[in-house]
């Protein structure tokens, strides 16, 4: 069994509300994660994603159960910046996480924090640009680029500071198709090359399919953890909390109310039209 | 509308003038601020004049971009130059037409300062003409660091700076958004008087606070989960060094400053 990056142990968490009770948002959550995998993080909007995201850095801190990134616990504030150099936290509007006026100060802002000196930060952000294939656009102004762009120049500034874990937090939500095709292909190939570990939260069901994993979430809790396959299998019980499908699968259920049955749960329009050709 | 709005007014180049070093250029400025205000003789005005003209050839800064850079501050310039005419009561009575005196240093005082503000504004367009916002706030933050010892937050007024540079164009791009939206819903912002306009701004500015505060929120968690804490510990990418056209410039200010001492 591969080696635990990442563990989350029994941990809720709650918002403290002036004049109402408490929103608790996220209750016993437990689940741990594998280094080199990627795992899609599925829910309708309120199931206590967002929070999740931010317990997995230590931005916040659990109130009850801990949080473990590479065995260190995010309650420890001494290891506080250790944690998020390894955790990087990638968000959804790259409008709002980019910080300077120019791309490559701006891959640079992270390393700079972590106190790393000049002639490395020269070679790590050249080379995080050179990742999300950005180095042409090192010298630009980030508010002329386009949405996919942004998000591409805000990876770069977390890869640059060399993480083991990438969290990404509906970090395509506002991107058109193409800049949502741009940056997941960007971040599947850097967890391919760099044996990098994803977590990636999502409201499109055609992506958390191409996962190696699939856990969803509905009101602050974890309802199911398991394949792709084994997940979207369950097609009823996700429309009950209020969630989708993939597209592939949509289709393959369309087919079997007209009298069509595949032999699998076909997960992306590859798997769907091989189940087909596979039908005399 | 708000499209012609720009941060600063950079022109990129390479000359040598873009390549002094920012820090350099900043003092070079302050030094050139406090010897036009320094200085009574008008031929060193001439002086100065020449010097700013100079950088600005050698920076290919276009006569016409640097003569626009006063356009907002004539109000203030025909405005002291008019006060000082009317005002001063020394020297000798030259003009007097019904109540209105005009004497020989009315004369001298109101021009002296016109030049002064002139040369002024010559002078701090050719830093901002030649030298990119981030290298200022730069330049500022390295230069201003030795007073953090007093407690002084150098490296904070930096980064303030920094960022609302880096999201004036965006929060015009979604004031822009928003005028158009209202507009299409039949908000009306260019007629009336100034009171209609203003309360026809109320609309748009309550949405733009908002999402500024909620913009706020969101780069603070994205700066720190970048691990920023402060300016203790920091390190920069870019390096600055100093080399022959910080030397060269400096030379030529020397020069300066010895026709400052020598002729008052
Ligand atoms: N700052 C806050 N203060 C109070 N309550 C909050 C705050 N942020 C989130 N909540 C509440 O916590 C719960 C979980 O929110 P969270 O943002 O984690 O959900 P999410 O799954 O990310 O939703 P979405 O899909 O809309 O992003 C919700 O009920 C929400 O109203
Ligand atoms: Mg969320």
């Amino acid at each position: 069994m591969a080696e635990i990056v990442l563990s989350v142990e029994d941990v809720s968490y709650s918002y403290a509300s002036m004049d109402e009770e408490d929103v608790k948002a996220l209750k016993n959550v437990s689940f741990d994660v594998e280094r080199g995998s990627f795992v899609a993080i599925i829910g309708h909007n309120g199931s206590g994603k967002s929070t999740l995201a931010k317990l997995l850095n230590g931005l916040f801190l659990p109130k009850e159960g801990r949080v473990l990134v590479l065995g260190m616990d995010t309650q420890d504030e001494d290891l506080t910046w250790q944690i998020r150099q390894n955790a990087g936290l990638v968000f959804q509007n790259p409008d709002n996480q980019l910080v300077t006026t120019i791309v490559e100060e701006d891959v640079a802002f992270g390393l700079e924090n972590l106190g790393i000196l000049p002639a490395d930060i020269r070679v790590r952000v050249d080379e995080a640009l050179e990742a999300v294939g950005m180095e042409a656009f090192a010298m630009a102004a980030p508010h002329m680029l386009s949405g996919g762009q942004k998000q591409r120049i805000a990876i770069a500034g977390i890869l640059a500071m060399q993480p083991q874990i990438l969290i990404f937090d509906e970090s395509t939500a506002m991107l058109d198709p193409m800049g949502r095709r741009e940056v997941l292909s960007a971040v599947r190939k850097l967890q391919q090359t760099k044996d990098l570990t994803v977590l990636w939260i999502t409201h499109f069901m055609d992506e958390a399919a191409q996962a190696d994993r699939v856990i969803v979430m509905d009101g602050g809790r974890i309802v199911m953890d398991d394949t792709p396959q084994q997940i979207f299998r369950r097609a009823d019980e996700l429309e009950q909390i209020a969630l989708d499908v993939p597209m592939s699968v949509k289709i393959a259920r369309e087919m079997q109310k007209n009298g069509v049955e595949l032999d699998c749960v076909p997960i992306g329009m590859q798997a769907l039209a091989e189940a087909v050709c596979r039908l005399k | 509308m708000l499209n012609d709005i720009t941060v600063g007014q950079y022109l990129p180049g390479k000359s040598a003038v873009h390549r002094i070093d920012p820090r350099v250029k900043i003092l070079l400025v302050v030094f050139y601020i406090v010897a036009i205000f320094v200085t009574d003789v008008f031929w060193m005005y001439g002086v100065f004049a020449a010097y700013v003209l100079g950088a600005a050839l050698i920076a290919k800064v276009p006569l016409r971009v640097l003569l626009r850079s006063i356009k907002p501050l004539l109000f203030i310039v025909v405005f002291t130059f008019i006060m000082n005419l009317l005002l001063v009561r020394e020297g000798e009575l030259l003009l007097q037409v019904w109540k209105i005196r005009i004497y020989s240093d009315g004369i001298i005082y109101a021009v002296r300062l016109a030049l002064r503000l002139i040369l002024l504004v010559f002078g701090t367009s050719m830093l901002t003409l030649t030298t990119s916002p981030l290298s200022l706030t730069d330049a500022l933050e390295r230069l201003l660091k030795p007073l953090s010892i007093i407690r002084f937050p150098a490296h904070e007024l930096a980064m303030m700076m920094t960022i609302a540079l880096r999201f004036i164009p965006t929060l015009l791009e979604e004031a822009d958004k928003i005028m158009k939206a209202q507009k299409a819903r039949g908000a009306d912002f260019e007629t009336g008087n100034i009171f209609q306009k203003a309360k026809a701004l109320v609309p748009l500015l309550v949405p733009l606070f908002v999402n500024a505060f909620r913009r706020a929120d969101e780069l603070a968690m994205a700066m720190e989960s970048r691990c920023y804490h402060g300016g203790k510990g920091r390190t920069r990418m870019r390096i600055l060094t100093l080399s022959w056209v910080d030397a060269a410039a400096v030379a030529v200010n020397l020069g300066l400053l010895a026709l400052l001492i020598i002729f008052g």
